[in-house]
């Protein structure tokens, strides 16, 4: 299932956005300020509204307690309070609604006075959908460990991270087919994915239960496969070799002794790993400039591996600042392999006194985003520099 | 005014003191020799220019030319073609000429980000100065587009001539 729009009305710094999504790649360009990273947090909140804790009720006013506290605990707005999150200076209701490929949908209302959120007609989750992920911009693997430890203080984490961290740290810890003795089979349609992760960054995290992740250099290598009779190695719809990871020494780091942009790398590795991201099955991936504190040149290979989920039916969001990815996205897709990216370009809107939106598939149409302009700041500036005083 | 013309662009140079066609078979004769289009000599400097104008509405494989661009066999032609004609010229009793390196690339869809990306590329190719070197063997040297090329220098500056007149 797909998301295929959303609608915000009154919230934050929108005042009124309609949005359709791409079934494939999303890519949410904006400068500082202008509410990418609350546009995903929306998505998450609504694509996760049918997902109860384990000993709430069932009843409609559960469900709304439920999400009202869960937008302040993604949102941390300084008043814990539902209606800090309505949009200032109106008395329209703030209106959240996402919908999705079933045409099912989800969408709540609050106003500047309300406790909490509530559904609105036909906008009540009848089932938990699909699972999203939501990767937030800090990375996370080296921070599970303290935020999984036995002696942790709930309240200082939920103080300092807001809810995308502690559902991250959450997802990461569950077994993955990487981990001794797991009984978890990898996925063949993502094979080449997860053995080019591993390649990017030179080896694996995997969790140990006294070190949190551990990095091991290392890299897959093909072997026959010993228990292949000969019979069957003649089948060529047969695999006969299997790949086993070979460790380059006995040594492991703490990950935190690692590089950060490995670690992101990481993280994406182990959702693949233990089925977090299950293209298909899982829901919408959603991550919050994927270009934090990764190196440049890293970037081109991130961006093929987005693209080999998406087409293995992964619908992406990103939010970014970052031209190289921008421009890597433009660059490597693949129209014959059914690719498609569509660009949300937020811009402050001084005629609706607030944000406004703007989508095209089309790269070249987006001359005009504050990352293009920085380029041609620069280019002048040179230019200027180069040909001080020269007249031909 | 000296008007010179690279199959489609026509460029004006109202200032120079002469515009040499450098790239001129008759005149090198079987050399070799790698050289720029044109220099334009002026009281103070020397400019050579290179035209690379793959946006030429008669061009016949533009993706010849990305591919150059991408394989950094085009940074490689453009630095060899600055320094085999800064030989030739220095040899020819130009030696202390202040010289300035313009390279006019017609290609619409390149973006800024990339022209600059090239740009710092031909300069380490060059390269433009070195430590053992007294001085820089050019006071410059840029990548500039059409539109960047007649901000800079106007609109009489250059034009297409397929188009008529002045864009």
């Amino acid at each position: 299932m797909m998301i295929t729009g959303f609608e915000i009305q009154n919230f934050t710094a929108f005042k009124e956005l309609e949005v359709a999504l791409s079934p494939r790649i999303n890519v949410i360009i904006g400068s500082n300020g202008t509410g990418k990273t609350h546009l995903l947090k929306v998505l998450y909140t609504l694509s996760n509204a049918g997902e109860l804790p384990p000993n709430a009720g069932h009843s409609n006013s559960d469900l709304e307690v439920c999400i009202s506290e869960r937008l302040l605990r993604l949102f941390l707005p300084a008043e814990n309070k539902i209606s800090a999150l309505h949009s200032g200076g109106s008395t329209a209701r703030t209106k959240l609604r996402m919908k999705n490929s079933d045409n099912s949908r989800v969408s709540v209302s609050f106003n500047y006075n309300s406790e909490f959120a509530r559904f609105e007609k036909d906008g009540r989750p009848t089932v938990s959908g699909p699972r999203p992920v939501f990767i937030p911009t800090k990375e996370v693997l080296s921070l599970v460990r303290g935020m999984r430890h036995p002696d942790y203080d709930r309240a200082t984490v939920e103080m300092i991270f807001d809810d995308t961290y502690i559902d991250l740290a959450e997802l990461l810890v569950h077994p993955g087919f990487e981990d001794e003795a797991s009984s978890i089979a990898e996925d063949p349609r993502l094979s080449s994915v997860v053995r080019g992760l591993v390649d990017l960054v030179g080896g694996r995290y995997r969790w140990t239960d006294v070190g949190g992740f551990c990095f091991e250099a290392g890299s897959y290598q093909e072997k026959a496969d010993p228990g292949r009779s000969k019979s069957k190695a003649g089948q060529i719809y047969q695999d006969s070799t299997v790949t086993h990871f070979v460790a380059k020494d006995d040594s492991s780091l703490a990950s935190s002794m690692t590089a950060e942009g490995f670690r992101k790398i990481g993280v994406l590795h182990r959702l693949l790993c233990n089925g977090s991201i299950n293209p298909g099955a899982t829901g919408v991936l959603l991550w919050d400039e994927p270009e934090a504190n990764l190196n440049p040149r890293l970037i081109k290979n991130l961006v093929q591996v987005l693209l080999e989920l998406s087409r293995n039916g992964q619908q992406i969001i990103l939010a970014t600042h970052d031209y190289v990815l921008l421009k890597w996205f433009d660059l490597l897709m693949d129209k014959g392999k059914e690719d498609h990216v569509r660009f949300h370009v937020l811009a402050q809107d001084p005629g609706v006194r607030g944000v406004s939106i703007h989508s095209t598939d089309d790269y070249s149409m987006l001359a005009n985003t504050g990352i293009a302009k920085t380029f041609s700041e620069l280019y002048d500036a040179e230019i200027e520099r180069s040909l001080d005083g020269v007249t031909l | 005014m000296t008007k010179v013309q690279e199959f489609d662009l026509e460029l004006a140079f109202p200032g120079a003191k002469n515009v040499i066609h450098f790239d001129d078979n008759v005149y090198h004769g079987s050399s070799t020799v790698q050289r720029v289009d044109f220099i334009a000599e002026y009281e103070d400097r020397h400019i050579f220019i290179e035209i690379k104008d793959p946006d030429i509405p008669s061009a016949q494989n533009v993706g010849a030319f990305e591919a150059k661009m991408k394989s950094g066999k085009l940074v490689q032609s453009l630095s060899g073609k600055f320094r085999d004609t800064l030989f030739f010229r220095s040899i020819q009793g130009h030696a202390d000429a202040s010289v300035l390196y313009i390279v006019l690339i017609s290609m619409e869809k390149l973006e800024n980000a990339l022209l600059l990306a090239k740009q710092d590329e031909l300069r380490r190719s060059i390269p433009l100065r070195h430590a053992d070197w007294k001085r820089d063997c050019a006071a410059s040297c840029i990548i500039l587009n059409v539109a960047q090329w007649k901000k800079k220098f106007g609109d009489q500056s250059l034009r297409r001539i397929s188009e008529g007149a002045v864009a």
